[in-house]
């Protein structure tokens, strides 16, 4: 159970960090020409 | 395997009942989700408090026509930092403290999900803090482009934009990580029958705050960095003379601006929905409605940047998108207010500090809404954009909204958190003389606005006189009422009444129902059955 409850909360935490990471990068990344 | 077993089971219940740490290592090193909610709201306190002097400073200089005693340029420091610090360094704090100290009780988990991460996050506002404030100390002084760091003007000044920068940087990556933490916490930590349904208000709007905060602050981080690449490695992201264009610049800021106005409101309507309920000792009117319309609000608030800048020259067919999508944001927050009414509707209701600040939150928040709506109305703001009307209605909004909201939660979950009662004399009297000085300072800044008077300026016009020396006499009067509330907090935790385990009589979540008064140290470490 707890190392369910890890698991899940790892893969939240890395899939919601890389949505700022994505984030920030397309922000940047759209205006460069 | 059975020794092995026992001394693991000796070592858990040694770990049970040990209590914290003491000195200063419990604090630099605590992964505990209590003890950090305790640092972030000092420290958003003493924000507060800083940024209060500036504010005082400001009315001060305002007090009577003409420059009084303040530079100009440090006048104009004086506004910048003075938005920063309360925007990013009191308001967005202390509503991460709440989250801290309440989220993990309020849903059944033993701490946050990743609770070294959680250190960081708050041990990170130091040097972000240091760095804003400090920047008032370098040649140039500090960046004196107003809290929405605006190109040109922004690109032209020295060191302390530098600073300034590299703190909101700082601040957004403290905020990303909180974030992180809450939503994990919320999806994966919920006790056994904690559906997201039977969650707690507030763990609710903290969710939406905490997506919000993910998707807008690497947008500012983005708009802040391109703004440090045009100062210092010759790009020209905003510069005309180099293809750039420095109304991008307002696109991508309020692109993140006018979402974060709703992650400083969100967290405060969560707050003001505990404590409703719990003195007018009735559930919550419309639960499921007021999910939906929270949600709502944060959605809408992705499609609306363009309110903040209708004077720029956008095709009116932009205008009229960004004035209907501002309005449309008054129907879910509409819900809310009548949820919150309806609540209060034949309950039996008493008005303990907390419930007076719920309902000054609510009478007042609606001005602010009100003076929202008008200034939502393209053609009406193009006359009020930039004057002091604008500066009322987010008073209004982020003081008698989300600094009330934040000030009922201390006085409601204080007894929780210390084991003492406030003094509820001095709790009433800090709420009313809170109030007064309050609409004192900021309502005569509703006609001043009208009558043209421009924001961000040290010196004014005479006819402006009369209505900006009561705005100051009000707020000091707002000002030096809070050290009663400083008084009064320090008071009940060195010497108040002990408290009960549910001094609210309706109060209904699990901090208040499953948590003995005051709460130890560690809680939940066995997850309870919510039924």
């Amino acid at each position: 159970m707890v190392d369910k409850q890890r698991r899940g909360a790892i893969i939240t935490g890395v899939v919601l960090a890389g949505m700022a990471l994505a984030i920030y990068l397309t922000v940047i990344l759209q205006f460069m020409r | 395997m059975s020794q092995a077993h026992a001394h693991d089971h000796g070592h858990a219940e040694a770990h049970d009942h040990h209590g914290p740490p003491s000195g200063f290592t419990r604090w630099m090193y605590t992964t505990n989700h209590k003890d950090i909610g305790t640092m972030y709201l000092w420290f958003s306190f003493t924000m507060f408090l800083m940024g209060g002097t500036m504010a005082l400073l400001i009315r001060a200089e305002l007090f009577q026509p003409g420059l009084q005693f303040l530079d100009p340029q440090f006048f104009n420091s004086l506004t910048t930092v003075h938005g920063l610090v309360m925007v990013f360094g009191a308001i967005m704090p202390a509503f991460v403290g709440f989250a801290n100290w309440l989220i993990p009780m309020q849903v059944g988990a033993a701490d946050m999900a990743f609770p070294r991460m959680n250190n960081w996050s708050f041990w990170l506002l130091i040097p972000a803090a240091l760095l804003l404030v400090g920047s008032f100390f370098v040649p140039g002084g500090a960046a004196a482009s107003g809290w929405t760091l605006y190109p040109p003007l922004i690109i032209q000044q020295g060191l302390s934009v530098d600073m300034t920068i590299f703190a909101v940087h700082i601040l957004g990556a403290s905020s990303i990580m909180g974030s992180i933490n809450i939503i994990t916490t919320i999806l994966n930590m919920r006790a056994p029958g904690m559906t997201l349904m039977r969650m707690p208000l507030f763990v609710w709007t903290w969710l939406i705050t905490a997506y919000l905060l993910i998707a807008v602050m690497p947008v500012l981080a983005g708009a802040v960095t391109m703004l440090l690449t045009d100062r210092h490695f010759g790009t020209s992201f905003f510069n005309a003379a180099g293809g750039g264009d420095p109304t991008m610049f307002l696109h991508i800021f309020w692109f993140f601006g006018h979402p974060e106005v709703y992650i400083m409101i969100l967290p405060a309507f969560g707050i003001v929905s505990q404590i409703i309920p719990a003195f007018a000792r009735k559930p919550l009117f419309g639960y499921a409605s007021m999910v939906y319309a929270t949600a709502s609000i944060a959605i809408l608030s992705f499609i609306v940047w363009g309110h903040h800048m209708f004077t720029v020259g956008m095709p009116a067919a932009g205008n009229l998108f960004f004035m209907y999508a501002t309005i449309l944001i008054a129907v879910p927050t509409g819900v809310k207010i009548f949820n919150w009414i309806s609540t209060m509707w034949r309950g039996s209701m008493t008005f303990e500090t907390p419930m007076l600040f719920a309902v000054g939150f609510i009478c007042l928040f609606t001005i602010g809404g009100f003076s929202g709506l008008v200034l939502a109305l393209a053609p009406v703001d193009i006359t009020l954009h930039n004057t002091y009307y604008v500066v009322a209605h987010f008073h209004y909004v982020l003081v008698s909204g989300a600094l009330f909201a934040i000030m009922g939660g201390i006085y409601f979950w204080l007894p929780k958190w210390t084991g003492h009662m406030y003094n509820e004399g001095m709790g009433k009297l800090h709420f009313w003389a809170s109030m007064v000085g309050f609409n004192v300072a900021f309502f005569p800044q509703h006609f001043l606005g009208l009558a043209g008077m421009p924001r961000r300026i040290p010196d004014y016009a005479l006819q402006f006189h009369e209505w900006n020396a009561v705005s100051t006499v009000g707020a000091f009067i707002f000002g030096f009422s809070q050290l009663i509330f400083l008084y009064n907090i320090i008071a009940c935790i060195r010497s108040g009444q002990k408290a009960e385990q549910k001094p609210w009589e309706g109060a209904d979540s699990l901090e208040w129902t499953h948590l003995p008064t005051p709460v130890p140290y560690h809680t939940f470490e066995t997850a309870p059955v919510i039924k």
